[in-house]
């Protein structure tokens, strides 16, 4: 693992600090700046997932040979239809958080562009688990 | 584009201008340790230095100094001036640099009165540059956003902290580059001219002689700083003996470039993010690499505050100078674009695209192997824990994980840090040890 950080539910001003320094910590790896930027779109929008509809969350990223991998494990309120949460412009977001600037409906959609494999677990009421990885060597991506 | 290399080790001279360090005059303060953008300077043994391969020559270092102790060394230009043949192209900050009563077309006479053969504005690489940027821009190839790679600090930041933004940088030469170019077309077969760049700032005088694109490069750069007292003079005497007329003609093309705006008006862009500062820069280019401006078209971004009338090598106040700027622009905007050479440019069909993609470069990189980069990483997180997190500066580092990462790296030791040092020193004295230099064993150093 190279990097844990916790999040907290509503704490918009915040958004973006766990991007920043999962981003400062593959720099220092020597990661290749084009798998950089995807693992810091996917993980920006994973870490404000966290903040606009749960109620803490928890953001692990593992590194092996192969890929990064992102875990986000929040408790909230669940995803009653994962299919429908990943359609483009699908947002359950309410008003406020939207003239935030947030809960456009692209998150879910913009990780899956973003990564080369991607999970989710949910259970309504209690929270949900999402993982997805970048596979280190691009021309991976093809094979998936 | 630099070696990597290590802390106090110095590249070549770049342009003829160097920044050194006046040992004599630095006590060590760490004023330019924190200013530092890209962490690449250390006080060690009670003097500042530098690490080249992270600097990116914005010049924060030499502004903050209390002790002048920063200081930029270039090669006099009275050698320049003394053998002959020497053809200054200015930047328009340059012209920013002197009082009203000195008109743009007296500022380029001053010039040649105290020895260059031959001295240009640069309208003519700013117009080429214009059209080139602006097909791009208009292209659809850029990606979102797409960064303006005009200011050299900027790209160079860009190279050591965000590579991953490279792809956004506008890929055309500059315009002083695409000036030297032409200038050397037109003196070709003439005696041989040096071309010599005179700038505001230490990144266009590294960057006027490492160019990217063939007969882009100047023999050298020269700080308008070195050059102001004698063409004060030569200005002072002119006026004298000529009195400027109601208006400038014809104007001076381009000026506007060197405020901020310039360029996007200059690019005719309806909006653009204008960002200067090079605090303020990595800021925006933090949010653009978590892909949250892809609405905005255009970056202007300055790594000076005032843009380069906010140079560190240039004479006058930044806001001075600005107004002496946009009084001689005047209300018709950028002046006089109808430049012959430009038509005759476009005739030759150049488009002054960078040959070769930018490069990233290694500055902030733990190990060439991936394995032993995360082994060190995961040592940083541990002795970090270890420092009081304070961030005090005091051990020459900018800060406690940049102490955490020198330790690991072998440069320096954790009692490096006061905080440390001061506790183990507590617990040494009662047993009779006292100051004996020892290390401290692991156990002690766990006990806080």
């Amino acid at each position: 693992m190279i990097a844990e950080f916790e999040i907290q539910g509503q704490d918009f001003k915040r958004a973006g600090e766990a991007c920043f320094e999962i981003k400062n910590r593959l720099k220092r790896l020597g990661i290749p700046p084009g798998i950089i930027r995807r693992i810091a779109t996917a993980a920006y929008e994973a870490e404000v997932n966290v903040i606009v509809y749960a109620h803490k969350g928890t953001l692990r990223v593992n590194l092996d040979d192969q890929c990064v991998e992102v875990t986000v494990i929040d408790v909230g309120p669940g995803i009653p239809d994962i299919e429908q949460a990943m359609q483009v412009g699908y947002s359950t977001a309410p008003p406020y958080v939207k003239q935030l600037g947030y809960g456009s409906g692209m998150g879910l959609p913009n990780i899956k562009k973003n990564s080369d494999w991607m999970e989710i677990q949910s259970e309504v009421n209690r929270g949900t688990t999402l993982r997805f990885k970048v596979n280190l060597n691009e021309s991976q991506k093809q094979d998936r | 584009m630099r070696a990597k290399s290590r802390i106090g080790e110095e590249t070549g001279p770049s342009g003829g201008v160097l920044l050194t360090l006046k040992e004599d005059r630095c006590v060590g303060c760490t004023h330019c340790i924190r200013v530092c953008p890209t962490e690449a300077i250390r006080v060690r043994e009670g003097k500042a230095r530098r690490t080249p391969h992270r600097c990116i020559d914005c010049g924060e270092c030499l502004r903050v100094c209390p002790w002048k102790a920063w200081t930029v060394e270039a090669d006099p230009s009275t050698r320049v001036l003394e053998k002959g043949g020497a053809v200054a192209v200015l930047d328009p900050a340059v012209f920013g640099q002197f009082g009203d009563r000195a008109f743009s077309r007296n500022i380029l006479r001053a010039f040649e009165e105290i020895g260059f053969s031959d001295a240009r504005e640069m309208g003519e690489g700013l117009l080429l540059f214009r059209r080139a940027a602006g097909r791009y821009l208009a292209s659809g190839r850029s990606a979102p956003p797409a960064i303006s790679s005009d200011c050299p600090a900027v790209v160079q930041l860009v190279q050591v902290k965000f590579p991953s933004l490279l792809e956004n940088l506008v890929p055309v030469a500059s315009p002083f580059e695409i000036m030297a170019r032409r200038l050397r077309k037109k003196f070709q077969g003439e005696r041989e001219q040096e071309l010599c760049y005179i700038v505001p700032c230490l990144a266009k005088a590294r960057a006027a002689t490492e160019t990217r694109i063939p007969g882009g490069a100047y023999h050298r750069a020269v700080p308008i700083l070195d050059l102001y007292n004698p063409l004060q003079a030569r200005l002072h005497g002119q006026e004298k003996k000529v009195s400027p007329g109601p208006g400038e003609t014809p104007p001076v093309p381009g000026l506007e470039w060197a405020i901020p705006g310039g360029q996007t008006r200059a690019l005719g862009l309806k909006a653009s993010l204008l960002v200067d500062g090079v605090k303020e820069v990595a800021e925006v280019l933090e949010l653009a690499e978590n892909g949250l401006l892809e609405e905005v078209p255009f970056i202007e971004a300055w790594s000076c505050r005032g843009g380069c009338l906010g140079g560190s090598l240039n004479v006058r106040n930044p806001f001075w100078a600005r107004f002496q700027l946009s009084s001689r622009i005047g209300a018709n905007g950028g002046g006089d674009w109808n430049i012959p050479g430009a038509a005759e440019a476009d005739e030759e069909g150049d488009d002054y695209f960078l040959e070769h993609p930018l490069s990233p470069r290694a500055g902030m990189r733990l190990d060439e192997n991936l394995q032993v980069a995360m082994e060190k990483l995961r040592r940083i997180d541990e002795v970090v824990k270890t420092f009081p997190g304070i961030d005090c500066g005091s051990c020459g580092s900018p800060n406690c994980l940049a102490l955490a990462e020198d330790v690991v790296q072998g440069y320096v030791r954790e009692t490096d840090c006061i905080s440390l040092l001061k506790e183990v020193k507590t617990v040494e004295a009662p047993i009779g040890k006292g100051a004996s230099g020892e290390r401290p064993s692991k156990s002690k150093r766990k006990r806080r």
